[in-house]
């Protein structure tokens, strides 16, 4: 709790206050900071190397194999670098400079605690759930419910509550600019969380999201974007509008400049989400509305840059000698470039070139790696030596740091900015008869794998940075001293009946003009603003009406759609062994490189078939429409092949289609599917609005049923009766098969007229290949009655 | 009743009004901000600067 050690009385008649800071909580963040940051970029680099040679794990056996994937692993290294990583930084420099900022220790020990070691914990959880498949697919919120609920309690319980408390009880009257942005930060990430987050639980480590399809969408990319902006940008803002200045030694160039900032910052970057949907099945106002509000985003961003930069205005001179300054301007001159191209990408003819290539992983990359990765090293480069009250261990190291960091950075960023592009203008391109130039998909994967092996390089120069400011922590750390000063501050008790000095009266009061003008004149002056930063409650409360009505504009039309998305009588829910599948899908996470998402683009409707449309997926939840193509698109998979040719590119995807990099998924051919789950499963889709009648109590039936229909089709093709002892038709693999052959094919499903009594000849399959979905036809009662 | 209103609803002015909403408040803000008088701006500026004024009575610590 507070240190108040004692009271005296100045001879202003103030109350004095003695207190001391509590930085061994700070010391406890930077240390998991350290840690996280090279697990982080570990696994990153991990994932890169499983990019190129997928097939590097198959000797460790099925099991391990299907841990080591890129898709199971991919969004391990996400959530650990941003939620890890740069989570441990926030908390870092928020411990670190509320207090000082408020002249008074954190409000509550305890909280403090709990709130470290729960937020480890989460992390933790993170990593023994995402690999083992346990995700719900949605990217930066993968976690499952038990683990959101964790995350609520801790971010808001714990962290909001006593960061509020710390500031109700604070000794500098003025609250800074840096506390705003953390401000901001808590309230809204915690009503984005919470928000995205709303689903029906199927079990402990299973749910089904309470929005589908086009709302789903819209929501996860609300939440999405503006994770970025108020996980990954609002505190980093907060960050280096105090660290910055205090490495320095000079005060922020232009306060007004922090406050049109910050205000600004608020009010537009909750509307934005939508430009990760362009020419999707996203109705046209919202993709437009997204993009307007990101291209607005370039002017308060690079106004926030600049007022960094120009703190260093007079100081220049030691940018040359001092490292941690070295790393706030890279920082900072990364936050300006991605804040640049941020809303170049959010334009819709620049998107349809960018939107699911490496382009937008170079553009994350330069923001992750050099704005967030960069600061948050000046920052404990600056931290080091004031926590363990020693000198930094090696200056020269950090200084080496620095350099092999920037150049891993544009090792990184320049070939995956190529490998974006070319990747864009193959997709696209056409011959002269307006055929696809390239019609193999996988030849513009094979043209952009040297790309990949590049950045494996600049991976490794900036985990090697990495390792670099961990052995200088850790050689910092022994030199410490035994026992650590604590030293005593004291700053007077806030008076209650403090009143803000007079400001000149308006220069128009006895002019010949308007009261009003007067009044404007006096209201311009932003008194009520400074009185705003006094009041933390207050200002908290504006900060979330900001964000709320912010967000308001861009859901409430979300929820309303629902209404406007066209109905296409044909489209039905998936069958018990669909639904099954699909969950298969989602729990590999197959997201994370195949779409299903068709643009109305001549180059897309070409290669992949007809558009995709927003009533084709209302019964999708979680969405997955995907975000990026390491594979083609898959919305209209259903038919394209036969049901042998998929079990066999699961068992070994090179053998028919050499140079792929999918990795071999075995293991769902060995693994038993759990038919007694999807009972529960249905009946969780039936209460989000499916509408099943007999598969509420004979899912298991059915979907036995259809799984040995599966696996005869496979035998006819020439598939195998078992794989080892196992009979294929108990497979995972054959209703992750199921999923995929019913996938696009409801648009152009014909209803059937009533069938008379008697036994009807099985309808022609519409395409070459036998597919599985002609058999869901038969399943479908439903369809029938109709 | 509530739901014929909301079904009539024009989405497509969503767009123009958050543009005025937007562009109000942040006209507000940054004609304000610019006429913030110097003094005030110059001490808030500093606060960093300042936040590590140690008790030279209580404390035998050296400064940091």
């Amino acid at each position: 709790m507070r240190m108040l050690t004692s009271t005296a009385e100045r001879s202003s008649g103030e109350a004095m206050e003695t207190f001391r800071y509590d930085d061994a909580i700070v010391r406890m963040f930077v240390t998991a900071t350290v840690i996280w940051a090279l697990v982080a970029t570990t696994v990153g680099l991990l994932v890169a190397v499983l990019l190129v040679a997928p097939y590097w794990s198959n000797g460790l056996g099925t099991d391990v194999s299907a841990v080591l994937s890129f898709a199971r692993l991919r969004p391990l290294h996400t959530n650990a670098a941003i939620f890890a990583f740069a989570g441990n930084t926030i908390f870092a420099a928020v411990y670190y400079s509320t207090q000082r900022l408020c002249k008074c220790r954190m409000w509550s020990d305890l909280l403090g605690r709990l709130h470290f070691w729960g937020w480890q914990l989460i992390i933790v959880a993170a990593a023994l759930t995402i690999p083992f498949g346990i995700t719900q697919s949605k990217e930066y919120a993968e976690l499952e419910w038990p683990i959101d609920i964790a995350i609520a309690i801790v971010w808001l319980g714990f962290f909001g509550g006593n960061f509020l408390m710390t500031l109700v009880n604070r000794r500098e009257r003025h609250m800074y600019v840096a506390l705003w942005f953390y401000i901001a930060t808590i309230v809204t990430v915690a009503l984005l969380h919470v928000f995205n987050n709303l689903v029906v639980p199927v079990g402990l480590f299973k749910s089904y999201s309470m929005y589908a399809g086009v709302q789903d969408a819209l929501m996860q990319w609300w939440y999405g974007h503006n994770a970025v902006a108020f996980f990954l940008t609002t505190p980093f803002l907060g960050l280096m509008y105090y660290f910055l200045p205090k490495a320095a030694e000079r005060p922020v160039f232009s306060y007004k400049l922090s406050i049109i900032h910050f205000w600004s910052l608020v009010f537009i970057y909750i509307w934005a989400g939508p430009h990760h949907l362009h020419y999707t099945a996203l109705p046209e106002w919202a993709s437009t509305f997204g993009m307007l509000f990101s291209v607005m985003l370039w002017m308060p961003s690079w106004g926030g840059m600049i007022n960094g930069l120009l703190t260093l205005r007079g100081a220049w001179n030691k940018v040359t000698t001092d490292p941690i300054l070295k790393f706030f301007v890279v920082g900072l001159t990364f936050y300006g470039m991605s804040t640049f191209e941020g809303p170049l990408l959010s334009v819709k003819s620049v998107n349809a070139l960018s939107h699911y290539t490496d382009w937008t992983i170079a553009h994350v990359h330069s923001g992750a790696l050099g704005w967030n990765g960069f600061m948050a090293f000046g920052m404990i480069y600056w931290l080091l030596p004031r926590l363990y009250q020693t000198k930094l261990w090696s200056t020269k190291l950090a200084e080496w740091h620095f350099w092999i960091g920037t150049i891993g950075i544009l090792l990184y960023i320049i070939p995956i900015y190529a490998a974006g592009i070319t990747q864009g203008l193959m997709w696209r391109a056409l011959d002269d008869y307006g055929r696809l130039q390239y019609p193999d998909f996988i030849e513009t994967v094979q043209t952009i794998v040297p790309f990949w092996w590049c950045r494996i390089i600049g991976g490794s120069l900036y985990v090697v940075g990495v390792l670099m400011l961990g052995v200088n922590a850790l050689m910092t750390w022994t030199t410490r001293p035994a026992v650590y000063a604590e030293p005593t501050y004291s700053a007077p008790r806030l008076r209650r009946d403090y009143s803000d000095e007079a400001l000149p009266p308006s220069n128009l009061v006895g002019k010949p003009v308007l009261d009003f003008a007067a009044t404007a004149d006096t209201f311009t002056k932003m008194d009520w603003h400074r009185r705003w930063e006094r009041f933390p409650v207050k200002f908290t409360v504006l900060t979330t009406l900001a964000v709320i009505i912010a967000s308001l504009f861009e859901l409430v039309p979300m929820f309303l759609i629902r209404s406007n998305i066209p109905t296409i009588s044909s489209v039905k829910p998936y069958t018990p062994l669909e639904l099954a599948g699909r969950d298969v899908y989602v729990s590999e996470g197959c997201y994370n490189c195949h779409s299903q998402m068709i643009r109305p683009m001549i180059a897309e409707t070409q290669r992949y078939g007809d558009f995709s449309k927003a009533g084709e997926s209302i019964y999708d939840r979680p969405f997955q429409w995907g975000s990026r193509r390491i594979g083609p698109d898959l919305a209209r998979e259903g038919g394209k092949q036969s049901s042998f040719w998929h079990w066999t590119h699961f068992e070994n995807p090179s053998r028919i289609s050499p140079g792929t990099v999918m990795p071999s998924y075995e293991h769902l051919l060995t693994e038993r599917l759990n038919f007694g789950e999807i009972g529960k499963r249905v009946r969780a889709a039936h209460f989000l609005g499916a509408p099943y009648t007999r598969e509420l109590t004979e899912s298991d039936a059915m979907a036995r049923t259809q799984s040995e229909l599966v696996a005869a089709e496979i035998i006819a093709q020439g598939g195998p009766v078992a794989f080892g002892d196992k009979p294929i038709k108990d497979s995972t693999a054959i209703a992750l098969i199921a999923y995929l052959q019913r996938l696009g094919r409801d648009i152009s499903r014909v209803e059937e007229p009533p069938k008379p009594a008697e036994v009807v000849p099985a309808k022609p399959a519409p395409t070459a290949a036998p597919v599985a979905s002609d058999i869901s036809d038969e399943l479908a009662p439903n369809e029938k009655e109709e | 009743m509530l739901k014929d209103v909301v079904s009539s609803l024009d989405y497509s002015t969503f767009d123009e009004i958050a543009l005025v909403i937007f562009a109000t408040a942040f006209l507000v803000i940054i004609w304000g901000a610019f006429r913030l008088r110097k003094e005030s701006t110059d001490r808030f500026s500093a606060i960093p600067l300042s936040d590590l004024v140690q008790d030279p009575i209580e404390s035998k610590d050296p400064p940091r």
